[in-house]
């Protein structure tokens, strides 16, 4: 467990790296600029030879302040992985303020022994130029191996599972970004996978 | 009857009065109120008006106006009381009902009608039309309510008969439906085409 809280908190350094790229960008010149991006589901899974990710209900990234993007699946699986329904991302730009959404439904996922389950997930990010965005998650009826689990709704609750960690409510937030992911289940060399994820950021 | 009932007849009157040509077209309302978004996603507990026990049922959906037409979005829907699936194919109107006062964090609060076509697996390729109400945070007081009207003209599905339209019903949860403001995009008004509006309302 110590091992693995100790890769997170790694994780969270990469994170602040690559959200300090995030703040960098655009390049001289540019007024407000925004960018966003949300996904229902993106997992990693690692394997002899290698590793696959795959994203189910992307948008994409948003191309600017006067761009709204969208994607949804009526439902969506990740063989021998997870399976989840009304599969539904937003992106959404304006002059000072971006907003992504994403989020599922019956989620089910099932990795190295371990089973998540929940009734219905979604993650909000809002990035406002005066400082005043925001992350949030949603989830409902939590549960793992069956067994209920309290969500506390405060960020980064890290629950310790066979093999690894799953992080509810992962929030990255600073100054005019803000990062949130629903549901993060991190399995050393095995997995890597969110469940809700949406990124707004302006400048 | 609960008042979502109203609401839909009400903006498919204003169809009427319009005198449009085309069944379905929906004029823009008479208010200033600029053309936005609606995102949302989560579930209801719905007997599908008294048609099946209650279940949940989950939704993702999506409305607005981009680039000057109200056909920005999506809805996936699923019914777990009867195994429906509804799978969208275009987004044909987003609708003004009414704006509320601003949330605690200044977002707008409000609902909006979202019509457009899908694919289903009970009833064929049908029009929806879904009312979505944004109340603010938390989300467990959001509405949203769906009607499906097929190719004959005939409603074959719809929620507005529960007692409950909260996301969630009497739970805490449920997901969340967030009203957004316009953006430099949305150079639209309210209004498309909405056939599951036109036509007779469901049997009360």
């Amino acid at each position: 467990m110590r091992h693995m809280v100790h890769r997170y908190r790694r994780i969270l350094v990469v994170l602040s790296a690559l959200s300090a790229g995030l703040i960098a960008w655009p390049s001289v010149g540019a007024a407000q600029a925004v960018t966003g991006h949300a996904t229902a589901v993106r997992a990693t899974t690692i394997g002899l030879f290698g590793s696959t990710t795959t994203e189910l209900a992307g948008t994409g990234t948003l191309s600017g302040s006067t761009d709204a993007r969208e994607a949804s699946q009526i439902t969506g699986q990740v063989p021998s992985l997870l399976t989840g329904e009304t599969l539904h991302a937003t992106t959404i730009g304006w002059p000072d303020q971006a907003a992504s959404e994403a989020s599922l439904a019956r989620l089910a996922l099932s990795v190295a022994g371990t089973g998540i389950g929940a009734d219905s997930v979604l993650a909000r990010a809002v990035a406002v130029s005066d400082g005043t965005g925001y992350a949030v998650s949603n989830i409902d009826n939590l549960t793992i191996n069956g067994v209920p689990v309290a969500v506390s709704g405060e960020p980064n609750q890290i629950l310790s599972v066979p093999g690894g960690l799953l992080v509810i409510n992962e929030q990255q937030t600073s100054g005019n970004l803000s990062v949130v992911n629903a549901l993060h289940v991190i399995l050393d060399g095995v997995a890597d996978v969110v469940i809700g994820s949406a990124t707004a950021a302006i400048q | 009857m609960h008042r979502i009932i109203p609401t839909f007849i009400a903006v498919a009157t204003s169809v009427l009065i319009g005198g449009l040509a085309r069944a379905g077209e929906v004029p823009p309302p008479c208010n200033t109120q600029p053309c936005d978004f609606l995102t949302g996603g989560g579930f209801i507990i719905t007997t599908a008006s008294g048609t099946h026990d209650p279940a949940n049922a989950n939704f993702g959906v999506g409305g607005g106006c981009k680039h000057g037409s109200p056909t920005w979005g999506h809805l996936e829907y699923i019914d777990h009381g009867t195994g429906l699936n509804v799978h969208w194919q275009d987004i044909t109107a987003y609708l003004f009902v009414d704006q509320g006062e601003p949330s605690n964090g200044g977002q707008p609060t409000g609902a909006r009608i979202i019509c457009g076509t899908a694919r289903t697996n009970q009833f064929g390729d049908v029009d929806w039309a879904v009312f979505v109400r944004d109340t603010g945070e938390p989300g467990r007081d959001d509405e949203f309510t769906i009607r499906l009207r097929d190719s004959s003209g005939d409603i074959v599905y719809t929620t507005e008969g529960d007692s409950d339209h909260t996301l969630g019903g009497a739970g805490s949860g449920g997901g969340n439906i967030q009203l957004h403001k316009p953006n430099p995009s949305t150079t639209g008004e309210f209004g498309g085409s909405c056939p599951a509006l036109a036509g007779p309302p469901p049997a009360s």
